[in-house]
């Protein structure tokens, strides 16, 4: 019934004939930005999904044709990314500029491309777009 | 009933994780999050596997509901503070299903996984255990849970409220965007719903619009204060985030989340659908 789709991984599986894919990755200072929350938002600026990005930075959406804008909002920051999707694979990257942040404390590590609670998942498994909606 | 009652802040959650009497549970489909690092101490419970009937398409009954609190740990003198990932969404559905079975206090925390993760507070891959209880549950309270008749019946009385986003109310897609759009009901949606998309009610690190926000919203949306109301989404999780809006936060009468929701709804032999 309801999957719960892995972010990241292959398209096997998916029709693309049938369905428009948005995927891509966030990226800040040059790396990969694990545990971003993206969320697309449709036409008129209304949330329609959201998932968290895998490991490698990974998010992928199934919408439809037309203008859609993704957003993302990370502890590193926000950026945003207007796509204008066709049936089939579309594919984005969304960079989150830097921003003046705090030095981390000494000794405290910066962690800046992970999520809070540092690798909570092994590099085999993606990251997670958990429900069902 | 007011915001405070139902509702603690993150800060406040950090606080006190450990306290004697509470009890904190992550809720969510896919437990993956929890099993990577969860809140100091908390429990977690499975939306599919620990809150649906195995076979059929319905709640646990009461005594699994039972023997699922008590393995858990959790007394029915308990203060139960739940949080989850999607904005909530799973927090607030499992927040309705322990008021369905008359869990006196339950909180959800504002802004749930999400927000604690960007706030980048700790948390503990450390297994928990807590010594078992034995839980009593009360009947399921009805008045809080619409089925599909009484949506057919309502249609054109009471506030019908779609909670999806706009593009699954006219039907565009059928599902949330991060899922594929494969599904076997009609699109569209229940004649004479409004659509107040969930997300409406929520900032965008997953935290609860002020009620005065919030009232504002429901009134500039032809929200009638006189009606009784029925929420629906697509599975029945999205409308108890606004179920929990509406009866928790905002205190309205006789509002029931519909968990059947599109998903029947929309699969239905000869209901009224509009598009």
């Amino acid at each position: 019934m309801c999957g719960a789709p892995k972010q990241g991984g292959g398209l096997a599986g998916i029709d693309l004939s049938t369905q428009t894919v948005i995927q891509g990755q966030v990226w800040h200072d040059g790396a990969p930005v694990a545990g971003a929350y993206v969320r697309l938002l449709d036409g008129t600026g209304e949330f329609t999904a959201e998932v968290v990005t895998s490991p490698e930075g990974e998010f992928r959406f199934f919408a439809a044709p037309g203008e859609w804008k993704v957003r993302t909002l990370a502890p590193v920051g926000k950026g945003e990314r207007v796509v204008t999707a066709e049936v089939g694979l579309n594919e984005t990257t969304i960079v989150i500029d830097r921003v003046r942040r705090r030095p981390p404390p000494v000794g405290g590590g910066g962690r800046r491309h992970s999520t809070p609670g540092g690798s909570r998942l092994g590099p085999a498994s993606a990251g997670r777009g958990r429900s069902s909606g | 009933m007011s915001r405070t009652d139902v509702l603690v802040t993150a800060d406040w959650a950090q606080e006190n994780l450990g306290t004697p009497g509470l009890v904190f549970v992550e809720v969510d489909e896919d437990t993956s999050a929890y099993d990577g690092g969860h809140l100091e101490g908390a429990v977690k419970l499975d939306w599919k596997k620990d809150l649906q009937d195995p076979l059929r398409r319905d709640f646990v009954d009461k005594s699994a509901f039972e023997a699922l609190l008590s393995s858990r740990g959790i007394g029915n003198d308990d203060t139960v503070v739940l949080y989850g990932g999607n904005n909530n969404w799973f927090a607030a559905y499992a927040y309705w299903y322990f008021k369905l079975y008359g869990h006196q206090d339950v909180k959800l925390i504002d802004g749930g996984r999400k927000k604690w993760e960007l706030d980048g507070r700790p948390l503990s891959k450390d297994a928990v255990e807590r010594p078992a209880t034995q839980y009593t549950a009360q009947e399921p309270d009805l008045s809080i849970r619409a089925f599909r008749d009484e949506v057919v019946a309502s249609i054109g009385s009471k506030n019908i409220i779609d909670v999806r986003s706009p593009d699954e109310f006219s039907g565009k897609i059928l599902a949330p965007a991060h899922l594929p759009q494969e599904q076997a009901q009609k699109g569209g949606h229940v004649p004479t719903a409004q659509n107040i998309p969930w997300s409406k009610a929520a900032n965008e690190d997953g935290t609860f619009k002020s009620d005065e926000e919030l009232e504002k919203l429901y009134a500039e949306q032809g929200f009638d204060d006189s009606k009784a109301t029925i929420a629906y989404c697509r599975i029945g999780e999205r409308s108890s985030h606004t179920w929990f809006v509406l009866r928790e936060l905002l205190g309205k009468n006789d509002v029931k989340n519909y968990d059947g929701s599109w998903v029947e709804y929309g699969s239905l032999v000869g209901v009224p659908i509009e598009k």
